[in-house]
């Protein structure tokens, strides 16, 4: 019999493949928009899902290389078992995730700053305000602030 | 079977790669040169047990070690 080897599975090329049937995939991504740290950071939480390297094309993109980790059964029941489509819509959606992580946290930074030097840069008379907050007397007419061994009397020696 | 990984200069760094190096000793052969634009590692995995993953999981590793 006959074998025929140029099958349409055969002839198929892979980039042809529908995604879901393939194992790995590839994205450009400009590193204007997406930030060397927005793609380390994204990548980062797929390397238990996925095979992923990086690489600079000649048109100075990132190149991102998905390569679908092989899943088991105890995966399936975690739900940890992704499609390549679906790992690639994750991808995507948290490169945009990170970009505005890191756009907001540059953003409040200088508010941080300020804040932090406030606090650092407080004059002394201000530290004497501050005990006299603690110190004073607070209304507690629970006796929360009583401790134990005040209000009830030492633990008896058969308690321990 | 010697596996060679071409990591590209501009996005990944030499102690990253340093780092995944050291820890990967107890498992394969490996060692690292400088060719181009590219950290160039070889990787001997005939003695290893789990021949095609292990490059992917060392390449996995040391992008971790960039975060």
């Amino acid at each position: 019999m006959k074998t025929l080897n140029n099958t349409p599975e055969k002839t198929l090329k892979k980039k042809d493949m529908p995604l879901s049937e393939k194992t790995n995939t590839t994205l450009a991504l400009d590193p204007e928009l997406y930030p060397l740290d927005v793609i380390y950071t994204t990548a980062y939480i797929f390397l238990d899902r996925a095979y992923i390297f990086l690489k600079k094309d000649e048109n100075k993109k990132i190149v991102v290389d998905i390569k679908l980790k092989t899943c088991n059964k105890d995966d399936n029941k975690n739900k940890q078992c992704m499609t390549l489509e679906d790992i690639e819509d994750e991808f995507k959606n948290q490169l945009i995730n990170y970009c505005n992580h890191f756009k907001m946290q540059e953003k409040n930074l200088s508010v941080k700053q300020k804040i932090l030097e406030e606090i650092f840069s407080s004059p002394p008379e201000n530290q004497d305000h501050v005990d006299n907050i603690f110190n004073s007397e607070i209304d507690d007419p629970e006796g929360i602030l009583i401790p134990w061994e005040e209000k009830y009397g030492k633990k008896n020696a058969k308690d321990n | 079977m010697l596996k060679t990984i071409r990591f590209d200069k501009e996005v990944y760094s030499k102690n990253a790669i340093d780092t995944a190096i050291k820890d990967y000793k107890s498992i394969c052969s490996i060692h690292m040169h400088e060719k181009d634009s590219s950290f160039v590692v070889c990787m001997d995995l005939e003695n290893t047990e789990d021949k095609n993953s292990i490059s992917d999981e060392f390449c996995n590793y040391v992008l971790s070690l960039m975060k």
